[in-house]
Formats: structure tokens, C-alpha cells, sequence
């Protein structure tokens, strides 16, 4: 006998212990009374735990003091933050000279300006913006950061990256406003709009030209006092290592891991020696061995100063660990997508570019970020072989006369910023796969 | 009596090698290690024919057709494509993916980029063309597989004859001369095969030169003008669909015809 449903029956509301809270603690935290004894009893030692916290480090706390000797005459209990606010200057910018440390605050102003156009919509050119930014910022961070004279091919590379900074910074006004590119609007400008190709983009390199002859000279006449590197320190120095890193692993990473699967033995011999060389030895030999024996290998009167040789060992002991990432990356795309790419057309770099990267990378934000988030804190590990980056910093408190002996606050507020840096950029790649999910797999 | 059908046959195939050889396969061997997976291939295709291969699975259908465009690299022989030979040259690679379009059994879209996106890459990347033109090309040939409506989407919201169908259009946006189809139907639910064969006959239509690996029977009888018929590495039989269909000449086409019809 054939059965056939006639009637539809409509969508009802789910049951009230799936929407409401109260439901959802009973189903989830009170289901039974062993879990109601394991809630209360997980809930009692948070509050333990937290209370002690709260008065240590809030409620007995002494905020205003001239010396640890004042924080104890107050309360000998309590977290003593008067250190940690006294040496607030010196945990951000290390022994950078206080009346220059305007310049350090304008170069992270600037590094924000620069990228603030990659996360507004109607910006076109988002790549050559990302593109600029890793290879012309840390030119202009250069100089004001270090100062002093300026070599002929740092004003060159100083004026390009004042230049691209103001066309990028205009070029995302325009956008903001008009949905248009610089380019465009000059054009528009000029009244050019119907002209042909060739004088339009006449009008565009006379632009470019003017505007970095203009900047050249500017930048003649412009010096900041030299600040020797050994004066770096605090998280400003962690951050600059810690960014260069992040910024060149990639793609370093990237090119190591295409060559760990190149068809070209040589290469890929190379590669994973490399990679495996870099993976294999803990980042503090790597860090050791770049300040005490690199050098070594330089050719005489070349010498390079320990911060660069310590950025070198962070970016290539990084690049590594990412290669092997992307590469697990890679492994994740079907073949089908190589050979799709291959048959209309795409050569081996558009395939990977277009096509295979993308993907790839998308798969492995959270290991990436994973990776970006431990080098933060790794950096740390130049404390030891002699930079007094954040943790040094923190560490010096403990032996300064006035607040010798000073180790627990320091620290904790050390950590408190970590964990505010990490956590914004472990939310930041979350938001980024959410972003970027195109929903459903292939 | 087996002699005169032969002699039919080739009266036939010659009358439909008026036009230009576009692929010439000549004593093609490829081995996967110590398997001989393609066993001296010759044929030739001529412009305009609709060639389409069947045979049981592991013959080398899929093979044969990814040699055409360097799939897969064959060891011995030679194969010319649109009149350039098929080597080493990476130059010649390229210069022949442009020229061949193909069809894939898993639709192989780029799943992080939308339809219009998927169909515009080739053309902007590799024929340089402008962005609107690409756009514009790309929407005419959506129409054609009709489903304009679709171009924002993404390739996982489709279902699956619909993503094949924008496979089959992003090929065309390339404007190739030659088409393959590995197997476009086998990964497709039963509804969905015959909007998928409707688009390919209409191709077919339109005089494209097409390669086709399938085991739609149907398709082959009425659109194809030659079935290779494989087995074990060897085309053992090639035909015109009714004499292949009404009058298999091989021990094997025989067999394998009374173990699908």
C-alpha cells in the first residue's frame, strides 16, 4: 500500500530549554547531581582564586609611592604598582632618549595611518598598500627610529616611502569618499579623462616625478639626532623585532615551502636542509649562534650590529617554522585545483598566486596567527643574550636602588600585556577565518 | 563480410576528415612506473568532430585525454595539437592549455572566488583582456549554461550540475578551440546529468571540436561522430556510434556493449 503525506505541518518554536538561559544552565550545568556538585564546586575554587587576586592586586594595592619602602609603610599585603608606573617610560621605549620619544610614537602613528586604507571597503589597491607597507615603511621607521646621516640610498628609499605613504593616505581619502583611485581622480582632476592612454599616464609619472624631486629635497634639510640601537629597549623593541619577523616569515616561508615541493631536486634539497637545519636547534642556539659566530663568516671590516644579526636569526628560524605551515597548507588543495588552474592557462606562479595560495593560507590563519603570537613572545629570548627588550626591562625594575627587590609586579604586568597583544591577535584571525570563510567547501 | 564493414567504415571516417587535423596522436606509450597504462595510441581528430571514448574504468580514457594537454606527460610518441608538438618546451605547454579546454569529473572551481570570478581569471591573466570585457564575455557565456543568475555566488552554494555547467562556461571564456570532457556527468546526481548533456549538445552544435570520456551511452549515440572504444591501454575499436552500437566488430565491444545496454 502506497502511503502519501497530504498534509505539511508548519515550523513550530524549539522547546524553552534550548532558548531560554535558565534552560540552558539546567541542560548544560545542573543536568544531574553529580553535575550540579562538579558547577558548585568549580565555582567555589574561581572564587577562591579570584578574591585573592582582587586583593592583591586592586584592593591592598598601593598605587603612589616614592620607593618600595613607601608601598610597604601603606600595606605590606598589596601589589606595589607604584614601581611599575615609575618605570613606565622605560618598560615601552627601553633607555630611548626621553626627549625623543615623540619620534617613536609618530612612527607607530605613521605605520597605523599607512594601513588603516587596508581595512576600509572602498579602497581600491589594497595589495600595493600591503605591498608598501612591508617593503617602504621600515625604511622611514628606519630613520626615525636610528637617526643620524643619511646615506645617499636611504634618502632615495626615505623620500619613496614619504611619497607612497601621502599618495596612499590621499589615494584612500579619495576612496573613502568617491569609491575612485588616485589615479583616476587625477586624471579627473587634470581633465584628462577622454585623453588617450599614453598622455594620461604621462600626467601620472609627471606627478610622481614633481612629487618625489619635491619630498627629495624636503628631506635634505630634515635630520633627527642619531639614537645608537644599544638604546632601543622596552616593548618598543619587541615590537620592532617581533614585526620584522612577522612581516618578512611569511613570506619567506612561503618561498621555502614551494621549494620544499619544487620538481627541481636542487632547489628542493636546499630547502628542506634549511628548514629542517632551523627546526631542529632551539631559537636561543639560533640567537647564540648569530651574535657570536655569524659574524665569523663576514668578510673583514664588515660588521653588523647585534640587534641586526638577531633580527636576521628571528626571520629565518620563523620563515622556517612557516614554510612548514604553508606547507601543510598546500596539502590541504586538491590537485584538482593545480590542473584546473593549468588548463585555462595560468602558468606556475599565477597558479600558485591565484589560485593555490589563497586557499591555502586561508586554511591555516589559525596556525599562522599561532605562529605570529609565539614569535611575539619568543622575542623575549633576546634578554638573554643582551637587549633589554620588555622582559629585560621588567627584570631591571627588581635592581634599581629604589625599588630593589621589586620581581612579582613587574612581571605580572608584563604578562597582563602579552596576553592583551596575543589575545587581540588570536581574535583578530578568528574574525579573519569568519571574514574570509566562503561557507562551503568545494 | 568483416572486410566490407571495415571498408564502410573508413569511407566514413573520411568523409568526416574533410576538414583540417587539429590532434594527432602517433604511437603514443606512457607507463605510471612499471604499468603500461597506454599501449601505442594513433588517431587523429579533425576540426569540428566530436570524438567520444568509453570503455571500462582503469582502460586509460582518462589518461588518453589528459596527454592532449599535459596532464599527464607521455614517454613515447608524438602528439601534435593545433599543429604545434607536444614536448618538453614549456612555451608549447602553455601555448596549447590556451587552446584546449577542459572539463573535469570534480568541476575543479576555485572555491574562494565567485562564479564571475572564476570565469573572468583566465581571460584577464592569460589573454590580458580587461576587466569589463572579461565581465562581459564571462555573463554571455553564464547565459548560455543559463545561469546568470548565479555570478555573485560562490561555488559551494551551487549544486552540482550547476557548478559544472559554470566549469564548462569558464573553459569557453577562454575561447578554446578544442574541448575535453573527462567524465563531466560521474560525480553528478541523476536529476542533474541531463542539464548538463543539454549544454554539451548545444556545444556540440556549435561546431566545437570535443573530446568526451563518459558513460552516457545516449550522449555518445547522438552526438558523437566517432566512438574510441579502450580496453586494457589499446583503443581496440573505432567506429561511427551505429555501427559501434548495432554491429561491434572487437570480442570486447561486444561484451562490454551487453554488459551496459
Amino acid at each position: 500500500m502506497a502511503i502519501i503525506k497530504t498534509e505539511r505541518t508548519a515550523a513550530i518554536a524549539p522547546p524553552l530549554s534550548e532558548t531560554t538561559a535558565l534552560g540552558w544552565m539546567r541542560k548544560h550545568l545542573f543536568s544531574s547531581v553529580f553535575n550540579s556538585l562538579l558547577t558548585i564546586v568549580t565555582l567555589f575554587i574561581i572564587y577562591i582564586t579570584v578574591k585573592e587576586l582582587w586583593v592583591w592586586g586592586i584592593a591592598d594595592a598601593v598605587w603612589v609611592a616614592d620607593n618600595r619602602r613607601g608601598c610597604f609603610d601603606i600595606n605590606v599585603d598589596g601589589a606595589c604598582w607604584a614601581g611599575v608606573i615609575a618605570w613606565l617610560d622605560s618598560i615601552f621605549y627601553g633607555r630611548y632618549p626621553r626627549e625623543e620619544l615623540w619620534r617613536i610614537n609618530l612612527g607607530l602613528f605613521l605605520l597605523v595611518i599607512w594601513m588603516v586604507p587596508l581595512w576600509l571597503p572602498r579602497v581600491k589597491a589594497k595589495i600595493s598598500i600591503g605591498l608598501t607597507t612591508v617593503f617602504l615603511y621600515p625604511f622611514l621607521a628606519g630613520y626615525l627610529f636610528s637617526g643620524g646621516d643619511k646615506s645617499i640610498s636611504m634618502q632615495i628609499m626615505v623620500t619613496a616611502a614619504i611619497v607612497c605613504l601621502a599618495a596612499n593616505t590621499v589615494h584612500s581619502i579619495i576612496g573613502v569618499l568617491t569609491g575612485r583611485s588616485l589615479p583616476e581622480f587625477l586624471i579627473r582632476l587634470f581633465g584628462k579623462k577622454n585623453a588617450p592612454e599614453k598622455s594620461q599616464r604621462y600626467l601620472l609619472l609627471g606627478i610622481l616625478a614633481v612629487s618625489l624631486v619635491a619630498v627629495y629635497m624636503f628631506q635634505m634639510g630634515w635630520n633627527v639626532e642619531n639614537v645608537s640601537w644599544t638604546r632601543w629597549g622596552g616593548l618598543f623593541l619587541t615590537l620592532v623585532i617581533s614585526g620584522i619577523g612577522i612581516a618578512s616569515a611569511l613570506p619567506g616561508g612561503i618561498l621555502l615551502a614551494l621549494g620544499r615541493r619544487s620538481k627541481m631536486p636542487v632547489v628542493r634539497v636546499i630547502s628542506t636542509s634549511f628548514i629542517e637545519l632551523f627546526r631542529s636547534v632551539p631559537l636561543i642556539t639560533v640567537l647564540f649562534m648569530a651574535t657570536t659566530m655569524f659574524p665569523l663568516f663576514l668578510p673583514e671590516g664588515f660588521i653588523l650590529n647585534k640587534l641586526v644579526q638577531v633580527i636576521i636569526a628571528v626571520c629565518l628560524f620563523n620563515a622556517c617554522y612557516l614554510a612548514e605551515i604553508v606547507r601543510g597548507g598546500l596539502q590541504t588543495i586538491p590537485r584538482g585545483q593545480f590542473e584546473a588552474g593549468h588548463t585555462i592557462g595560468l602558468g606556475y606562479w599565477q597558479t600558485i598566486s591565484l589560485i593555490i595560495l589563497p586557499q591555502a593560507l586561508k586554511h591555516m590563519i589559525p596556525n599562522i596567527v599561532g605562529n605570529f603570537i609565539g614569535l611575539l613572545k619568543d622575542t623575549t629570548l633576546v634578554s638573554i643574550i643582551g637587549l633589554f627588550d620588555v622582559l629585560g626591562m621588567l627584570r631591571s625594575i627588581s635592581k634599581d636602588l629604589p625599588w630593589l627587590g621589586l620581581h612579582k609586579e613587574p612581571l605580572v604586568f608584563g604578562a597582563m600585556m602579552f596576553f592583551l597583544i596575543c589575545f587581540a591577535m588570536s581574535k583578530y584571525s578568528r574574525h579573519l577565518e569568519v571574514k574570509l570563510s566562503t561557507g562551503h567547501k568545494h | 563480410m568483416t572486410g566490407t564493414k571495415t571498408q564502410k567504415t573508413r569511407e566514413q571516417l573520411a568523409s568526416a576528415a574533410s576538414s583540417e587535423v587539429i590532434i594527432e596522436f602517433e604511437k603514443i606509450n606512457k607507463w605510471y612506473g612499471d604499468f603500461h597504462v597506454l599501449k601505442d595510441i594513433d588517431f587523429r581528430v579533425h576540426e569540428g568532430e566530436r570524438i567520444v571514448i568509453c570503455g571500462p574504468s582503469g582502460s586509460g580514457k582518462s589518461t588518453l585525454i589528459r596527454c592532449i594537454n599535459n596532464l599527464e606527460a607521455h614517454q613515447k610518441g608524438s602528439i601534435v595539437v593545433d599543429g604545434i608538438t607536444l614536448n618538453k618546451n614549456l612555451k608549447n605547454i602553455d601555448h596549447i592549455r590556451t587552446e584546449v579546454g577542459m572539463v573535469f569529473q570534480s568541476f575543479n572551481l576555485f572555491p574562494h572566488l565567485t562564479i564571475l570570478d572564476n570565469l573572468t581569471l583566465g581571460p584577464i591573466w592569460v589573454r590580458k583582456m580587461s576587466k569589463i570585457d572579461a565581465q562581459a564575455t564571462a555573463m554571455k557565456y553564464l547565459e548560455r549554461v543559463k545561469i546568470p543568475e548565479q555570478a555573485d555566488k560562490f561555488p559551494g552554494q551551487l549544486s552540482g550540475g550547476q557548478q559544472q555547467r559554470v566549469a564548462i562556461a569558464r573553459s569557453l571564456c577562454m575561447n578554446p578551440k578544442i574541448m575535453l570532457f573527462d567524465e563531466p556527468t560521474s560525480a553528478l546526481d541523476p536529476e542533474m546529468i541531463k542539464e548538463v548533456l543539454d549544454v554539451m549538445i548545444e556545444l556540440a552544435d556549435t561546431g566545437m571540436t570535443m573530446i568526451v570520456v563518459t558513460h552516457e551511452m545516449a550522449f555518445a549515440r547522438t552526438v558523437a561522430d566517432r566512438i574510441f572504444f579502450m580496453d586494457d591501454g589499446y583503443i581496440v575499436e573505432e567506429n561511427v556510434p551505429d555501427e559501434f552500437f548495432n554491429n561491434p566488430q572487437h570480442k570486447r565491444t561486444k561484451e562490454f556493449l551487453s554488459q551496459i545496454l
